[in-house]
């Protein structure tokens, strides 16, 4: 009896010992969070990742058209898409808004993807000097989305720099704060960035880059004289340039040209989204009608102001046919076809205001697709380019009474569209000469509400809606900032909703 | 069960006092008066006692003086109890005529790892036998479980081969209420495909006491299937047979060609169109008149045929099976053929036992393609089935019917959805007796399952200005593979006479599980007749594939304790860990406890009045949490999505990182049940009646939780949030008559459930499913009650439309006309919009009930079963396209539109297009109908021949019979079927969305064959 109960113990002990399942199974079809991260080639994907980020709606690819250029004076939006028009007119049904939705949750993906390659990166075993790289291209990309975060939010953004748990509910930052850590990102960006890249690794965020935009952050808070050293920086860099072609800059062969310190490498009509690399969506929305849908459009008081100043030549400001399409006197093709010809009707009912946005638009190409601008235009979007960096300088300096000094840096960006040189301005007339060279230059690169907002244009709400009736609805102290989305309202107690909203 | 009697007698023969005394002598009869031997008579409280002879008879000796307690019990009789005063020296009487215990109260039951008598079960637990099974004559085994269990929804269709759905105890969380069936031990999550001749019972363990052994698994109850065995005896061979055929029940009334133009010409003419611009289809003498149920319902031929062998020693014994099952649908192409082979076997020497059951089967299935039910009315008699002008040779609209409904008997012929699956389930057992009460068992399984899924459609045009560009095939191999590995102990002993019987198991159990797939797809075969993947274009081509493994350990335990034989108690648990969660969440404890009172084996019990009338009585009441692990794999770890590219100078660089936030906190959805039964059997217990209330309450359910946009997270994680209750009262009676030759059971059963959903978790939003949202689950309601605007009645003139005043005084629906529904705002906001929906009744029926009766007179015997189903209401859709008037699709015969000459109060005017979308097609409850039904599912008659007949030619017996299920429904039901309670989403019960396939009748005559 006692040597079968052994044997049936041993029988029983045996079975227990073999029966227990391996219960550590990982996903064999996906990488997944746990086993990712441990490689090189995953901190380089990681990145890449996140500069994948940009190309959403909500980033760089659409609305960013509409947040800083359409509501601003240069542009106004006549959309049958009524909460589109509305937008523009600083109302909303709801703050559910599809712009301002996927502006903020765009933009917050993103971060948390540069806050895992941040998070994550320095614990990977790899080449020390690609990691302080990656980090370095992830610190520069959540500094420029925290720009945008702050510059369209306000400083009661949720400031979050490390990967998230489910259960986190972000409480509102204040501006110091979400400042400060813009400043210290492209700082530490600037020193562990490369001055440049050579083959596949063009386009990625060069020292360059994080200089010329941690110049433009200090800019904004009117931090000159903290703005002019990495302005400076970068222009003693002789790394950069113009492109005797102003238009160049924003059709496909003005690709990582000389002029450009960042930009948005987007996809092309081929690919559609289908490596998950999309085209740059706002050319269909803001183009012409007809090709494109004509949704945000050129103020009138806008297209005057290319009128104020003929070039040496006794030409018409040649950034103006670079940047809208109107029913030029000797002709202007829209899309292959002439604009008078195009628009017929429209001109013989004397609609005085038949413009149309131009730039980002692919109406060079021979045969664009069916005759129409592609939702993927293939064009890169420069979201810092040398022009800017110059005339950023000016301001600095300007705004330091350095006037005299700072003529040759804003006359630079002038010669190159044949316009003659300023000088002997007051402070104050050069600040007016930079903001209108601004205007001139910059219109759609989203640098209009920056500018309204570091110059506090926004107080003379007058001028503004002589610019741009769209302002009559504008409310101070409220509509400078976007709301947040109700969303993020509903189901965060830590955040407050932005004054008047 | 043997080795317990052989446990509890040896201690009875060897405890009786051999010492100087007095005697209790009697006799132990039976009800007819026979005498019972091998009973058991003791004197209560001691030890002493003896075991009768063969004729009855029993002595205890060396009795003192005194007055005794004397109980006399046997296996399968009502114990009974007498006082008996023995004086010194002279012997004592005590005689004793135990009634029978019913047949389901001696039954052995299968409770997970332990089998218990009914009578000493504690729990709720439910079964059908095997006769009952194999006398109904169905397809499939849930079928066999349909209307005969309380508390158990089977939700089926007529679709030949299509798994039913078994619901038990109602839709406990938001994911599938499948519940886990364990055949012969193996556990599986999905139907078994098994033939019904195999099964011997059917168990189903509705609370935590008996489910908890199988833990993590079991929160939506269990269902134990056991398949059977050859028995001690001469072999037996038994071929069983049936013919028939199949017919939807019912045709809908439909118009015909004249009387559809002449609708739809009203409809054209109220949405305004001139004569000129009406299409001539409706205009002109109508030339074709299709009747497309004519073209797309058929009769479907049904044969099966099964052999069976089976005999054994008394240490051995074999069943050897085959059977094939051949079934046409009663819709056209639809088929179902199944092949299946069985082996079962076992042997015993000594203290080893082996065993086996090995089934073999393949499925082969052509199920429903596109929505026919819907295009079948949708479809206008003015097109026929057949045209040989266009490519294909299907009709469908034109300019002069321009109709977009799709070619019903098109879609079924020029596409193929077919699933053919091998499988193998397999189990082993060998066993050790250890001690005489104590057995080693181990457990071994395997199933496997291959199966593939083809998916192929034509070129050919079905619809409308919808030419199909390619011909498309997809191609779908998968294969699971699940092991099961268990150690388990079994004690079973009594002590002092039985006073203590203690039945225990303890064992470990664990599962591998691991599921491949590939899928192959092709658009463009240059030659139709090669429908095989490398026969298609590669343009276009795709493929994918993936593999999930899963794992489990458990150990379990159970402990039944009966003292007294009335006071019984019962207690499980298991410890879980499962590869389905995160380490830190990997384990989970589940358990359960019962307790039952035997009221009727007490000795006050015989002296109330009234009560006393009964012959058994039970009472009993069981709690505990089970658990649910259906959370989907590797729910825990957020995935690296990959593909999240990027251009660098030109070239496009992969990228990947994690998009979405997971929840590393994901665990178990339980369930904490509570049942409180009573068991009664009366009239010397021919009438038994099972009662039960149970309130289950799942908590922890999985739902997806809004978190702020600001974490980033490209999708919301899973959280365990959710809590659903329900609740129900169970009723089942059985009752047998036995009058000379006559013999009738009759049985009724009736359930109600109550669901209600507690919390969601996910800020209180409600979750919308099914078509258009239809069925919104919200804190409060039941899951997925309808939430539908309300129609108030039709506008009968403009001064109606004017008077129908908001609050504010403005009109409601200021651009109704006369003959346009006027919607009830509910919200009295002055407009008609989403908020003036409301709670309209869920698919989910209130009361279920089953009736049956089964009688035998001589050689005849015959059975009929009503079942019904009552409370629910049904979402039809299919009224939907025969009512909306707005479409050109056909309507039923004799619908009759508001019209200024008829002023109908139900049915709005007919407008085409977009005016009369706008006011008729509304999500309303113009389009729920009640779902109640009562249905005779059945009726047989049977003969079996006499013997003097068939023995001329064998020893057995012959026995045929005529089998009609489904043979009338009463119903109010508009469309073919009531029986909706659909498939698919779990939260969109109800809805009757042209791809419920009508529950056919069925006629067949059968021979079984015993030789």
């Amino acid at each position: 009896m006692r040597s079968r109960a052994l044997l049936a113990a041993l029988v029983l002990g045996a079975g227990v010992a073999a029966c227990k399942s391996d219960l550590d199974v990982t996903n064999p079809n996906q990488l997944n969070s746990q086993t990712f991260w441990s490689t090189a080639d995953d901190a380089l994907q990681g990145v890449n990742a996140t500069y994948n980020g940009l190309l959403q709606l909500g980033t760089f690819l659409r609305w960013q058209g509409f947040t800083y250029d359409i509501r601003s004076d240069i542009g106004y939006s006549p959309s049958p898409w009524t909460d589109l028009a509305n937008f523009n007119k600083f109302t909303f049904a709801t703050y559910d808004f599809d712009v301002n939705h996927d502006t903020w949750n765009d933009t917050y993906r993103t971060i948390f993807r540069a806050n895992q390659v941040i998070a994550n990166v320095p614990n990977i075993n790899m080449d020390p000097t690609l990691r302080a790289r990656y980090v370095g291209e992830a610190k520069f990309l959540r500094g420029l989305l925290y720009f945008h975060l702050i510059t369209l939010y306000g400083g009661q953004v949720p400031l979050i720099t490390t990967p998230p748990l489910p259960g986190d509910r972000p409480a509102s930052s204040d501006s110091a704060k979400v400042w400060a850590q813009i400043q210290t990102d492209l700082t530490d960006a600037a020193a562990a960035l490369p001055a440049s890249y050579s083959g596949s690794d063009i386009g990625r965020a060069t020292s360059g880059a994080a200089k010329g935009l941690l110049g433009k952050v200090l800019l904004q808070q009117h931090k000159w004289a903290e703005a002019a050293t990495p302005l400076l920086a970068v222009i003693q860099s002789n790394k950069y340039g113009l492109d005797p072609n102003y238009a160049n800059n924003f059709t496909a062969s003005g690709k990582n040209n000389v002029e450009s310190l960042f930009e948005v490498q987007v996809g092309n009509p081929t690919l559609a989204g289908s490596q998950g690399v999309y085209g740059l969506n706002m050319s269909k929305m803001i183009g012409p009608c007809g090709p494109s849908f004509c949704d945000g459009r050129p103020t009138p008081w806008y297209f005057s102001q290319f009128f104020l100043e003929q070039t040496t030549t006794g030409q018409v400001d040649p950034r103006l046919d670079a940047t809208i399409f109107w029913n030029k006197p000797g002709g202007m093709d829209v899309y292959a076809i002439p604009f008078a010809t195009r628009y017929a009707s429209n001109l013989a009912n004397h609609t005085p205001d038949t413009l149309f946005f131009k730039k980002y638009g692919e109406y060079y190409l021979a045969t664009p697709t069916n005759g129409d601008q592609s939702w993927d235009a293939s064009i890169n979007y420069k979201v810092l380019r040398y022009a800017d960096v110059l005339l950023m300088y000016a301001e600095a300096l300007n705004e330091q009474n350095q006037t005299a000094n700072a003529f040759q840096y804003i006359n630079q960006v002038r010669a190159r569209v044949s316009l003659a040189p300023l000088a002997g301005l007051s402070q104050a007339q050069l600040r007016d000469a930079i903001l209108h060279e601004r205007l001139l230059e910059f219109g759609m690169e989203g640098q209009r509400w920056l500018d309204l907002g570091r110059q506090n244009l926004f107080a003379d709400l007058p001028t503004l809606r002589a610019h741009d009736p769209e302002f009559n609805f504008f409310v101070a102290n409220k509509s400078q900032l976007l709301p947040i989305p109700t969303a993020e309202i509903n189901l965060n107690p830590n955040i407050h909703q932005n004054p008047g909203w | 069960m043997a080795l317990a009697i052989a446990a509890i007698l040896p201690s009875v023969a060897t405890t009786a006092h051999a010492q100087g005394g007095s005697r209790i002598t009697g006799t132990v009869l039976g009800e007819a008066g026979q005498p019972l031997a091998g009973a058991q008579v003791t004197i209560t409280n001691t030890t002493t006692g003896a075991v009768t002879n063969g004729q009855g008879k029993y002595t205890i000796i060396s009795v003192s003086a005194g007055t005794y307690d004397v109980r006399a019990q046997r296996i399968g009789y009502s114990p009974a109890s007498q006082r008996v005063t023995v004086s010194s020296g002279a012997d004592a009487v005590a005689d004793f005529q135990l009634s029978v215990l019913p047949a389901n109260l001696t039954a052995v039951v299968t409770v997970g790892y332990t089998t218990e008598q009914r009578r000493d079960i504690s729990g709720a637990v439910s079964s059908v036998s095997g006769n009952e099974i194999r006398d109904q004559k169905v397809a499939t085994v849930e079928e066999a479980v349909r209307g005969r269990i309380p508390g158990v929804q089977v939700a089926a269709s007529g679709e030949p081969g299509r798994a039913a759905q078994i619901i038990v105890r109602g839709q406990n969380g938001f994911g599938s209420p499948a519940p886990l069936y364990v055949v012969d031990g193996m556990y599986m999550s999905e139907n078994p495909n098994l033939n019904p001749d195999d099964i011997e019972s059917i168990e189903v363990l509705k609370d935590a006491s008996a489910a908890a052994q199988y833990g993590a698994q079991a929160s939506n109850g269990v269902v134990v299937i056991k398949t059977r065995r050859g028995h001690a005896g001469n072999n037996e061979v038994q071929l069983r047979t049936y013919y028939g055929y199949q017919e939807v029940p019912k045709r809908l009334n439909m118009m015909n060609a004249s009387q559809w133009q002449a609708l739809n010409l009203m409809a054209y003419q109220n949405a305004g169109f001139l004569p000129q611009d009406i299409p001539a289809g409706i205009k002109g003498s109508a030339t074709i008149n299709t009747d497309w149920q004519d073209a797309v319902f058929q009769k479907g031929g049904i044969q099966d045929y099964n052999l069976q062998m089976s005999g054994g020693s008394p240490t051995a014994s074999y069943l050897v099976s085959g059977g094939v099952l051949d079934q046409n649908g009663t819709i056209i192409t639809t088929t179902f053929r199944r092949y299946s082979f069985r082996v079962n076997s076992d042997a015993r020497s000594g203290r080893f036992a082996i065993g086996e059951n090995l089934a073999l089967s393949q499925g082969n299935q052509q199920g429903l393609n596109g929505y026919p039910l819907i295009d079948v009315v949708r479809m206008v008699p003015t097109v026929p089935v057949h045209d040989p002008a266009n490519a294909g040779g299907y009709g469908y609209g034109s300019t002069a019917n321009p109709t977009y409904g799709t070619n019903p008997v098109g879609e079924l012929q020029a596409q193929t959805n077919r699933y053919r699956s091998n499988q193998a389930i397999g189990t082993a057992f060998g066993e050790l007796e250890i001690f005489r009460n104590l057995r080693y068992r181990l457990n071994l399984g395997l199933n496997y399952n291959d199966s593939t899924t083809t998916n192929w459609r034509s070129i050919d045009q079905l619809r409308y200005l919808t030419p199909n560009p390619f011909a498309t095939l997809a191609d779908a191999r998968a294969n699971g593979t699940s092991l099961l590995y268990e150690n388990l102990l079994n004690f079973e002993d009594a002590y002092r006479d039985g006073t203590h019987r203690v039945t225990a198991v303890v064992g470990t159990t664990s599962q591998r599980v691991d599921y491949n797939r590939l899928f192959a797809f092709r658009q463009g075969f240059s030659d139709e007749t090669l429908r095989q993947i490398d026969a298609g274009s590669t343009s276009g081509a795709s493929n994918s594939g993936y593999t999930i493994p899963f794992r489990s350990n458990a150990v379990l335990g159970r402990v039944n304790y009966a003292l007294m034989d009335r006071y019984l108690f019962s207690l499980s648990g298991r410890r879980d860990c499962s590869s389905r969660f995160s380490p830190g969440n990997r384990c989970g404890s589940f358990g359960a406890g019962s307790i039952g009172w035997i009221a009727s084996d007490e000795h006050f019990f015989k002296s109330i009045p009234l009560v006393n009338r009964a012959t058994f009585v039970k009472l009993r009441a069981s709690t505990g949490v089970l658990g649910d692990q259906n959370i989907g794999d590797f729910a825990y770890v957020a995935p690296i999505g990959s593909n999240v590219n990027y251009i660098f100078n030109g070239t496009t660089t992969s990228g990947a990182i994690q998009q979405a936030l997971a929840n590393p906190n994901l665990r178990w959805q339980s369930n904490r049940s509570t049942d409180v039964g009573m068991d009664l059997g009366v009239l010397g217990s021919a009438l038994t009646i099972t009662s039960d209330y149970y309130n289950n309450t799942s908590d922890h359910l999985l739902v997806s939780a809004p978190i702020p946009p600001s974490l980033g997270s490209s999708s919301n994680p899973v959280i365990n949030a959710g809590k659903v209750r329900n609740a129900g009262f169970e009723l089942g009676a059985n009752d047998h008559l036995g009058l000379g030759k006559l013999q009738l059971n009759t049985s009724f059963n009736i359930t109600t459930t109550r669901n209600k959903v507690l919390s969601l978790g996910n800020g209180g939003q409600p979750i919308f499913a099914g078509i258009s949202g239809v069925a919104r689950s919200a804190v409060g309601s039941p899951i997925g009650e309808f939430y539908v605007k309300h129609v108030a009645g039709i506008f009968q003139s403009a001064a109606d439309v004017a008077n129908y005043k908001g609050p504010n005084g403005q009109p409601i629906q200021p651009g109704a006309q006369p003959g346009d529904i006027k919607y009830a705002d509910l919200s009295n906001d002055g407009v008609i919009n989403d908020k003036d929906r409301y709670n309209a009744g869920s698919g989910l029926p209130k009361l279920t009930s089953g009736l049956f009766f089964d009688a035998r007179y001589g050689a005849f015997d015959a059975g009929v079963n009503f079942r019904g189903s009552y409370g629910s209401k049904v979402f039809n859709v299919v009224k939907w396209w025969t009512e909306r008037m707005d479409d050109l699709n056909n309507s039923r015969a004799g619908l009759q539109p508001w019209t200024p000459t008829n002023p109908s109060t139900t049915t709005p005017r007919a407008v085409y297009g977009a005016a009369g979308a706008a006011n008729g097609d509304v999500v309303s409850d113009r389009w729920i109908e009640s779902g109640n039904y009562t249905r005779l599912q059945n009726l047989i008659v049977g003969y079996t021949l006499p013997a003097r007949l068939s023995q001329r030619f064998y020893t057995g017996s012959t026995r045929l019979y005529l089998n009609i299920q489904n043979l009338y429904t009463w119903t109010k039901y508009s469309n073919w079927d009531p029986e909706i309670l659909g498939f698919g989403d779990p939260l969109a019960r109800g809805i009757d969305d042209g791809f419920i396939y009508p529950n056919p009748r069925t006629f067949t005559v059968g021979l079984d064959l015993r030789l």
